[in-house]
């Protein structure tokens, strides 16, 4: 209810202004903060003195805001952004200023402007900050840490504001500014503004540069075991690329073995198969390059465990593409999605930013399922993320088992808890715990 | 300058003004030395958390002695003139503690839950230099102090953080305007103060005249409706000796009848003489004797503490009838007028004055001509009630008593009471409250020849077992008439005694728990009255070196780590700095100045061969080791390595000596 009714304002006026020309420092604040409180308690002059303070506070916040109007920077910049960071990671970017007037600019503050998007009125009232039942009661009900959270993270990067070296005329200089991405997908930066003090340092005034810009910002990722390995039924054998270096087929046979489920009836080796009375197939030197496929469902309502199934997917895209194996990526956005990468396919960067654009799918599971299915034949192994787990998702999980190809299953859920009953051959993983439960694979 | 000694100047600045140097410069000490001492501690939040708390206790501590000692000091003023001291443990404990600022959570308790990393940090240092400058202002011991103080430390303070954007003169002339624009706008403010004050003073004069007025009242005769009555406690009366308590107190009397209220027809006061600071005789023999009416006897006299604290400078003091002695009463000045209207300027708030009365005397003026006078439209009604009840003067009392029998208390009056409310009353409706029957009276007892006035006060009768006092709300405030019968005044109160239990029963319920509160804290404050600081100055100071070494030993017993020039170097300066001890350092510093320089990142090995000195190549080795390897040489070759370099300084001397 006071959400409802206070949200306009906050909306109203945490975007900072366009026009907006000064900007107060903390002892700028503290001074002008101390002049309305002695304002109003040297009403009194017989009581006190502190009228007298009062008129110094006074006259000093106005010859500082006076001072403010000259001596303007005379400033061009331009941005050199990374082309992709990652959310959670810390990374650093250089502006360069170039001094455009006659005299030395020195004392400047530059600080980047990405697009300020707030939340809207549902998402205020719906979204919860973390660990907002931590906060004061009276904080809970403003709501105001909340807002700004949500405004944070819509809003995509943080950046520091940072100083700036003096620039003698027609100089050019490299500022770093640090920054740190809250959340995936493509973050707009729209100016850069440079600060620059008046005469007594009090306040500052504001050059805004128009500067629009983006960068993609990859889904955070962790850090998966280098002994994380699927088993594929197909290995020793031949596969549909060959990295070898003569022309035709040049497969080194190695040895003999059983039968297996998959194996191509080429390669049977008739004779010990009449010698043992059963199916052996010839070995080759391992020149298949493992096509796994890694199966993301995007079906989950809530944001914790879609982002966090988002994550989890991303960091075995980066884990599971070496240089001799190909790795599907199956999803459902609008439509059946299937992204290969691998063996000069497409690079795992494209996957990657598909992964920080995605967002939920209204697709039916059964689709999954259909374009899952249909890609059984070409690949060895499955990795299947759920951000969720419903009788769809068990449904899911059968139909891949019943294609007896390898299959990893990793379940991201709020509450480890209430798998405890259930009999699932699948991994567990809590939000807050997930490193700490791939550590242990 | 360093804000250390600005820190400094506006801690003894503050000690010197507020005449708090004996705490100033203990501070000022203590803030010093942490420049000087390389000790600091590793304390955790939670000791931040229970000095904030300690600071907190002292901050209530400091309300509520300021509080039940406000007749002593001005409450806020004190209050901020104190700040610098109640505050200082928390900025002591960072100063001296490994961290540096300090977060939100130390000092808002409602913080220290929250999961959420708390960035908000303040940097106490300006805290205290604010507070320093702005608890300054509070005392104007020195008028001419303040503002040149207060001006050398804000430019001090901008000085540290003056930008180099632009050119010093700039800056100068600016904060130049500034200043001089402050000491016309204080100067300003002070004249424009005192302007409106007295401007304010004639307009509130007049304002203030119409509500508590010693010349006239306003009577709420005449107005239609139910009264509102409080049920507020205004004071408590209490008598030491077990005296009997007098049911009335008197505030004025007024023998004017104009309207529906009424005036005073002489509005003069005499200024009453004090024996001392606080106590005020009333009557005196002398006195006596030329008015006549008192008896030269003296009476048995009964004291009375009444427990009322005035707020505003001048007040009309409520007293009861035959008042000769007012004690502990702190006001500038104390008056009367004819009618025995205590009035008292230039108040001070205090807990309680003390009375002194003769039971049975009333020191209201001897009856005038005025004192008979019936307005003339009443007049002809008067008269008839008179005639038809056969009151007569003799026994005008008893008869106005018996008239008034069949009347009804009432706080509710009808839309045909507005035009002629006291004829109404008298004719019609037979109900009213006390001001009805108190005008009534006096007119009855004029029509009957007696000289009469009308009285307004209040009445004593609620009794309080939890405080064995008397207490007085607002609805006690009552009117009634006296009469002049047998050569002194005698009261003549017909209101229907009902209208205590009347007005009681329009009471708010939850009053009973107001009440509670009420006359808890007045105990309390009674208690502390009573006590004297000084007998417990040493138990004070026990309980305060206790807590003081608690302290003490916590922070000693806390890690303590000592920092040094080196520690604050980063660790990439440590490896930097690593080998520099190397002897061979001495050696090409002594080339060097004999002017073999050595080109700017130039290595050592092309530059020995380039100046001629390459049988000094076989040293560079071990340089080297010594230089970079982190393990370093072994003392043996480190020993002689230094042998070998002394060897070529010696023979470097021999050759080529310095002054050659």
């Amino acid at each position: 209810m006071f959400k409802n009714w206070i949200y306009p304002a906050y909306a109203r006026f945490s975007k900072p202004r366009r026009t907006q020309k000064r900007r107060g420092t903390d002892r700028g604040r503290l001074i002008q903060t101390g002049a309305v409180l002695t304002a109003i308690l040297g009403l009194n002059t017989d009581a006190s003195l502190i009228y007298q303070l009062f008129a110094f506070l006074f006259c000093l916040t106005l010859i500082s805001r006076i001072g403010l109007k000259f001596h303007h920077p005379k400033i061009s910049l331009t941005r050199n952004l990374p082309s992709y960071a990652t959310v959670g990671e810390i990374f650093e970017y250089q502006i360069s200023l170039t001094n455009i007037g006659n005299k030395l600019e020195s004392d400047l503050q530059i600080r980047d402007n990405p697009l300020v998007v707030p939340p809207s009125r549902e998402q205020f009232k719906s979204q919860k900050e973390p660990f907002e039942d931590s906060r004061n009661v009276y904080d809970r009900f403003i709501g105001f840490h909340r807002f700004i959270y949500l405004q944070r993270i819509n809003t995509g990067i943080v950046t520091d504001q940072s100083n700036v070296p003096d620039i003698s005329r027609h100089a050019t200089i490299d500022t770093t500014i640090k920054a740190i991405p809250k959340r995936r997908g493509i973050v707009r930066f729209t100016s850069t503004t440079v600060l620059h003090p008046d005469p007594l340092n009090l306040n500052q005034g504001i050059t805004q540069i128009d500067n629009p810009e983006s960068l993609m910002i990859l889904p955070k990722r962790y850090k998966v075991p280098s002994s994380f390995n699927l088993s594929g039924g197909r290995h020793f054998q031949p596969g549909g690329i060959n990295a070898a270096w003569s022309i035709g087929e040049s497969d080194e046979f190695v040895s003999l073995r059983d039968y297996r489920d998959g194996d191509s009836m080429k390669k049977i080796h008739w004779a010990s198969t009449a010698k043992r009375n059963k199916p052996v197939v010839k070995e080759y030197q391992d020149e298949y390059f493992v096509r796994q496929a890694l199966v993301l469902d995007t079906s989950s309502e809530n944001t914790d465990t879609l982002e966090e199934a988002i994550s989890l997917a991303a960091s075995f895209t980066l884990t599971l593409n070496k240089p001799d194996s190909v790795l599907d990526l199956i999803y459902l956005s609008d439509k059946q999605e299937i992204l290969t990468s691998g063996r000069g396919t497409d690079s795992v960067n494209k996957q990657l930013e598909a992964l920080a654009t995605l967002s939920r799918s209204n697709l039916g599971l059964d689709q999954l399922i259909d374009a899952t299915l249909t890609h059984a034949r070409l690949v060895s192994a499955y990795i299947l993320v759920l951000s969720d787990w419903t009788k769809e998702h068990k449904r899911l999980l059968q139909c891949l088992n019943s294609a007896k190809i390898p299959i990893i299953t990793f379940i991201i859920t709020h509450d480890k808890s209430k798998f405890l009953n259930e009999d699932i051959d699948a991994h567990i993983m809590e939000i807050g715990e997930i490193q700490e439960s791939l550590n242990a694979l | 300058m360093n804000l250390r000694y600005i820190q400094f100047f506006a801690l003894i600045g503050w000690g010197i003004q507020s005449e708090l140097l004996a705490f100033a410069i203990p501070i000022a000490i203590i803030w010093e030395a942490q420049f000087l001492i390389r000790h600091r501690w590793t304390l955790t939040q939670q000791d931040f958390y229970r000095t904030s708390d300690l600071t907190s206790v002292a901050l209530i501590g400091m309300f509520i002695f300021l509080y039940l000692n406000r007749a002593e000091y001005h409450f806020l003023i004190t209050l901020i003139n104190w700040l610098p001291i109640l505050i200082f443990p928390l900025v002591i404990v960072i100063a001296y503690s490994t961290t540096e600022r300090m977060t939100l959570d130390v000092l808002f308790y409602s913080l220290r839950r929250q999961k959420q990393e708390i960035i908000q940090h303040w940097d106490m240092n300006y805290i205290l230099f604010t507070f320093c400058i702005f608890s300054t202002a509070t005392n104007k011991q020195d008028y001419s102090f303040y503002f040149p103080f207060s001006a050398l430390l804000i430019t001090l303070a901008l000085m540290r953080i003056r930008s180099k954007r632009y050119k010093l003169s700039v800056w100068i002339l600016l904060l130049a305007i500034s200043f001089l624009a402050a000491f016309g706008l204080q100067k300003a403010q002070r004249e424009s103060h005192l302007e409106l004050k007295q401007r304010a003073q004639i307009w509130l004069t007049n304002w203030v005249q119409q509500r508590n007025n010693p010349a006239k009242y306003l009577s709420a005769i005449g107005s239609v409706g139910q009264l509102k009555v409080s049920d507020k406690i205004l004071f408590r009366v209490h008598s030491p000796n077990n005296d009997p308590i007098p049911s009335l107190l008197q505030e004025a009397s007024y023998d004017h009848p104009s309207g529906n209220d009424w005036s005073v027809m002489d509005a003069n006061f005499t200024t009453i003489d004090h024996l001392d600071d606080f106590k005020w005789q009333l009557t005196n023999e002398k006195q006596v004797t030329d008015k006549g009416q008192f008896t030269n006897k003296k009476k048995a006299e009964h004291q009375l503490d009444i427990y009322l604290e005035f707020y505003n400078d001048t007040a009309i003091v409520p007293l009861p009838s035959g008042t000769t002695l007012i004690d502990d009463l702190p006001a500038l000045e104390i008056r009367r007028n004819y009618y025995g209207t205590i009035q008292a300027r230039g108040l001070v708030p205090s807990p309680r004055y003390k009375i002194q009365r003769q039971a049975g005397q009333n020191f209201n003026g001897p009856p005038t001509k005025i004192d008979t006078y019936v307005p003339t439209r009443f007049s002809p009604l008067i008269s008839d009630i008179i005639d038809a009840h056969q009151l007569k003067s003799d026994e005008a009392i008893n008869s106005l008593f018996r008239y008034f029998k069949n009347f009804r208390y009432s706080l509710y009056q009808n839309e045909a009471a507005k035009e002629k409310p006291i004829q109404y009353f008298l004719q019609t409706s037979q109900a009213g409250h006390c001001e009805y029957f108190a005008s009534s009276t006096v007119y009855l007892l004029r029509g009957m020849g007696i000289p009469a006035r009308y009285v307004v006060g209040y009445s004593v009768q609620e009794y309080s077992d939890l405080l064995d006092m008397y207490i007085v709300r607002q609805r006690h405030a009552h009117a009634w008439a006296i009469a002049y019968i047998d050569d002194k005044w005698q009261v003549v109160d017909t209101t229907p005694g009902i209208w205590l239990d009347e007005e009681a029963a329009q009471g708010f319920f939850a009053q009973p728990l107001f009440d509670l509160i009420a006359n808890t804290s007045f105990m309390i404050q009674i208690w502390w009255n009573a006590q004297k600081i000084e007998d417990y100055e040493n138990s004070l100071y026990g309980i305060g070196a206790i807590l003081s070494l608690i302290l003490l030993w916590r922070i000693m017993i806390g890690e303590k780590v000592i920092i040094k020039k080196e520690e604050e170097e980063t660790t990439f300066g440590n490896s930097l700095s690593f080998g520099t001890d190397s002897p061979f350092f001495g050696l090409e510093e002594q080339l060097q100045k004999r002017g073999f320089t050595r080109g700017k990142g130039e290595l050592l090995e092309p530059w020995l061969s380039r100046i001629g000195f390459s049988h000094l190549l076989r040293l560079l080795p071990r340089h080297n080791i010594w230089r970079f390897d982190p393990e370093g040489l072994s003392p043996e070759q480190q020993a002689s390595l230094a042998e070998d370099v002394a060897h070529e300084l010696d023979k470097l001397n021999e050759d080529l000596p310095r002054n050659s």
